[in-house]
């Protein structure tokens, strides 16, 4: 961890409030943060305590009611949909809870859906990222398999090769592992641990599981739409 | 258009049942257009040739005199010269130069002239009226099929020779063979009583054209003896033309009227009610064709939807990763026009072997179907291409709603 010097995300008082008036709900009220390239940083905190809100915001899928945010050092709020679908597709990868591979694709295929955005004919470098991101994540052999025959796990770790194919500064993943049984919650987790290290990608997890807290490199806690605490862990 | 191409083929495939019903929805459409489309074109076709087939498409007349106004009255009454009707059979005089200029127009395929008149036919005490048209042995096929209808006898138009309907031999009681006494009705020869007023004729032939108008009516003679008949010295009472085109006889007849200052009609004048009646068949059958498009639209933008909805959450994860919102209409417009396509070519295909089946099927020992369907007429061409443009088209709703999916509901639900 010799370059942490780069940082790939920054939100500045980032205020979230769904409704007006009396129905208002403020769940997020001032959240900062820097995320830094390679970094893996945890997002814990109680069920509705604002985490996928800020994961969305982060992401550019949703746009904060005040606050600033930059990614890659760029500035994205106020640019229009189609800079900000750029941005998402160049520096940004998504894992969620659950995989939304395309059902009538392959594996193969699945991972190499957002190079679509970036070109109109995948170049065989991707092809090749593809193949590797695959091999990678243990799915050799299931990579022509259609989505559908794989198992939960299977298909989650192939979410993730699809986040990492064009090579994002930061993979945004809210509760991945939520929706996977213990073995292969553990399997996803030291994978991601390892893809953050050999890529050189951060990742931001939201997550309930202490055991993810445990591996990571920062701690970030959701209370009440705040970022009460940030604590390192001892991994 | 690689990922645009490569993921509508993909949802068409995958959901192969569904694609396959909605295609032949679209074809069955289709066939339902040509089928039409064939069907009223070739009953229109009929219909206007057994009109025009029988028929001059346009008719030369001397422009009918007005009878001259002998003095004007201080009140504004005007006193006839002559009454109208009753002045000598108006001749066309100049009627050789008349013919080599109508020959030589664009678009005319026969020039025939012919010397008519009343006249009555008596064979004992019976008596009846007749028209009398006196034409050239080789002109005698030209504006109808005459040899073709003769039922008993032949067409033999040698002076002294007449050939008449079937409805009035029968009416008349005459058969090939018999003498039959023709005399001029209302001629200026009749009423000088000179001695061509009156003729004896044989029976040669008698047709059946199937007008009951001419079957009832008509006589032929020879032109010669028509002249003498009617006391006409020199120049015929009409000349008719036949033209290529039919639906042109009106413009030709425009243009002989204005070049020769003769009366010129044409064949659609006096069949008012073929024009009205092929009108409205034809709005009749653009309204079914355009309820088998409706059909096509309708089928094709529900299917797009309900696959639309199916699809949400893939079309939530592309925009999330960036594929724009131009991508994903293109995407489901290409649907429509995949659909479109090969159920339009499928439904030609079989809009044209259905109309030839029933032609087949309706044919009758004469070889002549008793449905007038015409597959040649089936306008393929034009069907396809609307069907894949409607269904395209119906594509642009649903392609609209799926672009409008937000990525993050769509991905959270
Ligand atoms: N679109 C929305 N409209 C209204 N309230 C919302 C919306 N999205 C989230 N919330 C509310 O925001 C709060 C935080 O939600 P969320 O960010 O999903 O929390 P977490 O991911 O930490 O469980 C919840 O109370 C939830 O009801
Ligand atoms: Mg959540």
């Amino acid at each position: 961890m010799t370059q942490l010097t780069t940082v790939v995300l920054e939100a500045k008082d980032i205020v979230k409030t769904f409704g007006e008036g009396e129905a208002a709900t403020h769940v997020l009220r001032g959240v900062s943060t820097e995320i830094r390239s390679g970094e893996f940083v945890a997002l814990v905190g109680p069920s509705g305590s604002g985490k996928s809100t800020f994961l969305s915001i982060a992401g550019t899928l949703l746009t904060p009611s005040t606050g600033s945010l930059a990614i890659a050092g760029e500035s994205v709020l106020g640019r229009n949909e189609k800079e900000i679908a750029e941005v998402r597709n160049r520096h940004l990868g998504f894992v969620f809870q659950f995989h939304h591979l395309l059902e009538d694709f392959t594996a193969f295929e699945n991972v190499l859906m957002p190079v679509y955005g970036a070109q109109a004919r995948v170049s065989a470098p991707f092809v090749a990222r593809a193949r590797r991101l695959l091999q990678r994540v243990g799915l050799k052999d299931r990579m022509e398999f259609p989505t559908s025959k794989l198992s939960g796990g299977q298909k989650q770790r192939v979410a993730v090769a699809r986040a990492l194919i064009m090579k994002p500064e930061i993979v945004l993943a809210d509760e991945p592992t939520g929706n996977l049984d213990r073995k292969s919650s553990d399997e996803v987790l030291h994978l991601l641990r390892e893809l953050a290290h050999d890529e050189g990608t951060a990742f931001f997890v939201s997550t309930h599981d202490e055991s993810i807290a445990m591996r990571c490199d920062r701690i970030l806690t959701m209370e009440d739409g705040m970022l009460s605490s940030t604590k390192p862990s001892l991994s | 258009m690689l990922f645009e191409a490569k993921v509508a083929t993909r949802y068409l495939v995958s959901a192969w049942r569904q694609s396959a019903l909605l295609m032949f929805g679209v074809s069955v459409g289709v066939v339902v257009f040509t089928f039409i489309a064939s069907l009223m074109n070739g009953l229109s076709v009929r219909l206007t040739e057994d009109i025009t087939g029988n028929v001059a498409h346009v008719t030369l007349e001397p422009a009918p005199r007005l009878p001259q106004t002998f003095m004007a009255s201080p009140r504004g009454r005007a006193l006839f010269a002559i009454q109208p009707g009753h002045n000598v059979m108006p001749v066309i005089r100049n009627y050789r130069s008349i013919i080599e200029q109508a020959a030589r127009m664009h678009g005319v395929r026969a020039v025939v002239p012919e010397v008519f008149g009343n006249a009555t036919l008596a064979r004992g005490e019976q008596t009846l009226a007749v028209a009398v048209t006196g034409i050239q042995a080789k002109d005698a096929d030209v504006i109808a099929p005459l040899t073709r209808s003769i039922v008993r006898g032949r067409l033999d138009l040698a002076v002294g020779s007449i050939v008449v309907g079937s409805r009035l031999a029968a009416e008349l009681g005459v058969d090939v063979g018999d003498r039959v006494n023709l005399r001029a009705a209302n001629s200026a020869a009749s009423r000088t009583r000179s001695a061509g007023a009156e003729a004896v004729m044989v029976v040669r032939g008698i047709f059946t054209l199937g007008v009951q108008a001419i079957d009832e009516r008509v006589v032929y003679i020879d032109l010669t003896s028509a002249r003498k008949l009617f006391d006409v010295i020199d120049g015929v009472s009409m000349i008719e033309l036949k033209v290529d085109d039919v639906w042109q006889a009106p413009a030709l007849a425009e243009r002989l009227g204005r070049a020769t200052t003769l009366r010129a009609s044409n064949w659609l004048n006096r069949n008012t009610r073929l024009q009205e009646g092929l009108r409205a068949q034809d709005s009749t059958a653009n309204m079914i064709k355009a309820f088998s498009l409706l059909t096509i639209a309708v089928g094709v933008a529900s299917a797009l939807f309900l696959s639309v909805s199916r699809r949400r959450s893939d079309i939530g994860i592309l925009r999330s990763f960036g594929i724009g919102r131009g991508a994903i209409i293109r995407t489901f417009i290409l649907q429509g026009l995949l659909i479109g396509t090969v159920g339009a070519l499928v439904g030609a295909a079989l809009g044209f072997g259905f109309a030839h089946l029933l032609l087949y099927a309706s044919m009758k020992a004469t070889g002549i179907p008793s449905i007038p369907i015409d597959p040649a007429q089936g306008e393929y061409l034009l069907a396809v291409l609307l069907a894949m443009i409607v269904s395209g088209a119906a594509a642009v709703l649903p392609a609209r709603s799926a672009a409008r999916i937000d990525p993050l509901e769509a991905i959270q639900s």
